[in-house]
């Protein structure tokens, strides 16, 4: 029943991972190697070149591959930072209260109101071209502000339940508590948010990449293999097509997903 | 088919759709005449509500009602019907009365748009006739002032006057047939006998029949002609409601009655010594102000509990007992320091509680400990009884690690689990186990006094006499004190000791147990007695009319004027405050506020 229900988002996810993983076995050139500049630039697809080849002479498909575990990867490491960092500053409003809890929140707000690729490009463009774990970082920086609320929203609704009392009343500390007592409630919340987290960094990761200022190459990522197609989109739409047919299945089928893990999760309180 | 018979019930079968072969309620056969009322008892789980459900056509998904079953109304078969024929039915001709009036009702609907919508839905009335008809129903069903009452909102009423909101919606459209499913197992003991008493005159009145479901075979006894046994889907007694009572109690089957433990032993005193209070208050008041809201009244101050003198030693048991708002819950929450006296003083082996001074409460703290009402919802639902009871113990600082799932298993022998239970979840658990995991998580802290609000209320009968002789021998053989709250009389006569009326947050009756209890003088005490089912009929009564506790008591006088039924009550009740006095020579003796209770000869 659970693995009909998750079904096919769960599986183009997967498939995804599992491509990136095997990228090195896969893959029929070496990403980076410019096969031959002259003769095998921008090359439509083919049965030699399934996706094409870019201005360099770069094979699309390899690029594709190897730009899945980039893109993958940094969103995945975007996700851990986002969900840490908004789990602390939601718990840490919601069970201290009162001056705290305003002040985490007030300050979530004016993160919340900053719009996000402006500070994102304002970052990246005084620091020059980042390493792939800091840029995750930095995205996942810009992305905790939604968690946070909601854990904090949810550890306040835990905090009011009878069993948190009753735990409360037997002289539990605080830390204890919330590690204990509510987390595991908080869990069924914190894998949509997740999902829903990868969701909306992909799409980030991408678009900084395809500024130039995220992944740079000759290292591949959804992104950057976009950018070679400026000035020829409708020539070399190869260029375009499969970058955004990956870009586009991984945020839907992550989204498709975190409506599923909720729903399953509310059948299970039912 | 007779022609007599209101509702007419033919091979009921409902299975689950999952497994064909589990039978909920299992070849059903029984009828209901006009104008006739038939009680249907049975253990929780038996497939009581099933029945109800089935017949209104509302079983939940999972649940089928097999094709050989019939259902007939009147002249109609149910099961023959399409929805929509069913839908003008439900409500017009058959009605529900349901457990839980609060969420029964509409939250976002006043009460008097819920009545005219119901008329408008089944085309009786509309406009300012449905308005009429809804307004002379609230009166009917006892309310005073139904034009206010049917403004507010389900939230703003107090709980008999809801489960009065519900019945009116219930009899609004004369129905033939009301099923009345645990109409007042929600509600204490008084507000259930004038609730019972209602729905009993109305009946009468209207011509309407009564199927009444409960697992409370002195409720059904006392208001059927007729009684009908379910055990396991499968009905197992069908009788004169007389033979039925009579036969399940003397046969003490596990069924509600024995529950209630009417024989009683007085229990024994000898343990306790009271020279040597563990936990006393001293004029203990507390009070809480209300702030004046925009639009609403103004500010005043709630007399949660006024000076109160309770004491409990080792190895006693003091019972609390009142109406829901009669400080019940605030004294019990003083006594643990959860509640800073507004004036007066409560002392816990020999120091005087001060809830500011943290480390002193801290200590205190783990030496009462809370049986929480509900049991259930206080266990964490993703964790084991073995991760509860350990961490419990580890808290407390007296275990860990080995030592501590070691000390789990004692615990659990303790309230009589078996250790096997360790590792399930709180969900699967019965609700008596439930109760008593919440048990073995306040005795991990090794308390001293151990302060239990209704343990048993949410439980049936077999669970909740077992649950009861657990803590008799608790407090015997550890020489544990406890203070027990509860609206339920027969549980109080069970466990307490010592017990203490409380009427509007005064102490007005207080004494050992068998003088309170089988000797009440406060008129007060005497009502309550009174108002428990005793599974003998009744004399029909007329409506009577709404006299819910009131919020503040007045300000002269004796506080329980207004309802006194006492013969010698007067004008001076009204000057006079009351105060506790003795009634007998003993000095530790049972005491009562009452101006008009004989005080013994040479006082």
């Amino acid at each position: 029943m659970t693995g009909r229900k998750l079904g096919t988002p769960a599986l183009v996810l997967g498939g995804l991972g599992l491509a990136a993983l095997l990228a090195p076995l896969i893959a029929p050139h070496d990403p980076v190697a410019h096969l031959d500049p002259v003769l095998r630039a921008l090359q439509a697809p083919s049965s030699a070149h399934w996706f094409g080849t870019d201005p360099y002479s770069r094979d699309v498909f390899s690029r594709l591959l190897f730009g899945a575990r980039a893109s993958l990867g940094i969103a995945t490491l975007a996700v851990a930072v986002a969900l840490t960092l908004g789990v602390v500053v939601g718990a840490a409003a919601a069970l201290r209260g009162g001056f705290v809890d305003a002040l985490l929140m007030r300050f979530t707000d004016a993160a919340l109101g900053m719009p996000r690729l402006l500070l994102l490009l304002l970052v990246v463009a005084s620091t020059g071209p980042l390493p792939a774990a800091l840029l995750a970082a930095v995205i996942g920086g810009t992305g905790w502000m939604t968690t946070a609320r909601l854990v904090r929203q949810e550890t306040r609704r835990l905090l009011a339940t009878e069993h948190v009392r009753a735990a409360a009343a037997l002289g539990v500390p605080r830390i204890r508590l919330w590690r204990g007592h509510i987390l595991p409630g908080l869990l069924p919340t914190l894998a949509v948010a997740a999902t829903l987290l990868f969701a909306s960094v992909l799409p980030v990761e991408a678009a900084l990449s395809f500024l130039g200022l995220g992944v740079r190459a000759p290292d591949a990522s959804w992104g950057n293999i976009i950018l070679e197609a400026e000035g020829r989109v409708l020539r070399a739409w190869w260029l375009v097509l499969f970058p955004t047919i990956a870009i586009v299945a991984a945020t839907l089928s992550a989204n498709l997903l975190a409506e599923r893990v909720g729903a399953r999760y509310q059948r299970d309180d039912a | 088919m007779n022609a007599l018979s209101a509702l007419a019930i033919r091979n009921l079968s409902v299975r689950s759709t999952r497994e064909a072969e589990h039978h909920i309620i299992d070849d059903v056969s029984f009828t209901l005449a006009a104008g006739s009322s038939v009680g249907l008892v049975g253990r929780s789980g038996a497939g009581k509500s099933s029945i109800g459900n089935a017949v209104l056509g509302l079983l939940p998904r999972g649940l089928a009602l097999d094709p050989a079953s019939r259902i007939t109304l009147g002249s109609d078969e149910l099961t023959a019907l399409d929805a929509e024929s069913l839908r003008r039915i439900r409500g017009r001709r058959l009605a529900m009365v349901f457990q839980e009036p609060l969420t029964a009702l509409d939250p976002s609907m006043c009460i008097g748009q819920q009545l005219t919508a119901a008329l408008e839905a089944h085309e009786v009335a509309r406009g300012h006739e449905a308005d009429e008809r809804a307004d002379a129903m609230l009166a009917t069903v006892g309310l005073r002032d139904t034009r206010r009452i049917s403004r507010r909102f389900a939230h703003q009423l107090s709980g008999g006057q809801r489960q009065r909101v519900l019945l009116a919606l219930a009899l609004l459209l004369r129905p033939e047939v009301i099923i009345a499913d645990e109409p007042t197992t929600a509600l204490d003991a008084t507000l259930q006998a004038q609730i019972l008493d209602m729905m009993d005159a109305l009946r009468s009145e209207m011509g309407t029949s009564l199927l009444l479901i409960s697992h409370d075979l002195e409720v059904v006894g006392e208001r059927c002609e007729r009684v009908l046994v379910l055990e396991h889907g499968k009905l197992v007694d069908d009788g004169p409601a007389e033979r039925i009572i009579a036969s399940r109690l003397s046969r003490g089957s596990g069924s509600a009655a024995v529950a209630r433990a009417r024989a009683v032993r007085p229990s024994d005193e000898s343990l306790s010594d009271p020279s040597v209070p563990l936990v006393s208050t001293r004029a203990l008041s507390v009070h809480y102000r209300i702030a004046a809201r925009l639009f609403e009244r103004a500010a005043f101050t709630v007399h949660a509990v006024e000076q109160v003198d309770v004491r409990i030693a080792r190895g006693e048991c003091l019972g609390i007992v009142g109406e829901s708002g009669s400080g019940k819950s605030t004294l019990a929450r003083a006594l643990l320091g959860l509640e800073n006296p507004t004036s007066g003083s409560v002392t816990v082996l020999g120091r005087t509680l001060n809830v500011n001074d943290h480390v002193m409460m801290r200590a205190l703290r783990r030496r009462l400990q809370l049986v929480p009402q509900d049991a259930g919802a206080s266990l964490t639902p993703e964790r084991s009884v073995r991760w509860l009871l350990a961490e419990a113990l580890e808290v407390h600082a007296h275990a860990r690690g080995a030592a501590a799932l070691k000390r789990v298993e004692s615990l659990l022998a303790e309230v009589g689990l078996e250790a096997a239970l360790a590792d399930r979840l709180p969900a699967e658990l019965s609700s008596g186990q439930r109760q008593r995991v919440a048990i073995a998580r306040a005795l991990a802290a090794q308390p001293d006094l151990l302060v239990c609000d209704e343990p048993v209320s949410n439980l049936d009968a077999a669970a909740r006499e077992s649950l009861l002789s657990m803590l008799d021998a608790l407090r015997h053989d550890r020489g544990l004190a406890m203070l027990l709250i509860s609206h339920d009389l027969g549980v109080v006569r069970r466990l307490a000791t010592h017990v203490a009326v409380m009427y509007l947050g005064r102490v007005v009756e207080q004494g050992l147990a068998r003088d309170v209890l089988d000797d009440p003088r406060m008129p007060y005490t005497q009502l309550l007695r009174a108002s428990v089912p005793t599974g003998r009929p009744r004399t029909p009564a007329v409506v009577s009319e709404e006299r819910d506790v009131p919020r503040a008591a007045p300000a002269h006088g004796c506080s329980f004027y207004p309802r006194c039924a006492f013969p010698l009550k007067d004008e001076g009740c009204l000057s006079e405050h009351p105060v506790l006095r003795p009634v007998t020579l003993d000095p530790n003796g049972h005491t009562v506020a009452c101006l008009k209770v004989p005080l013994p000869p040479s006082l």
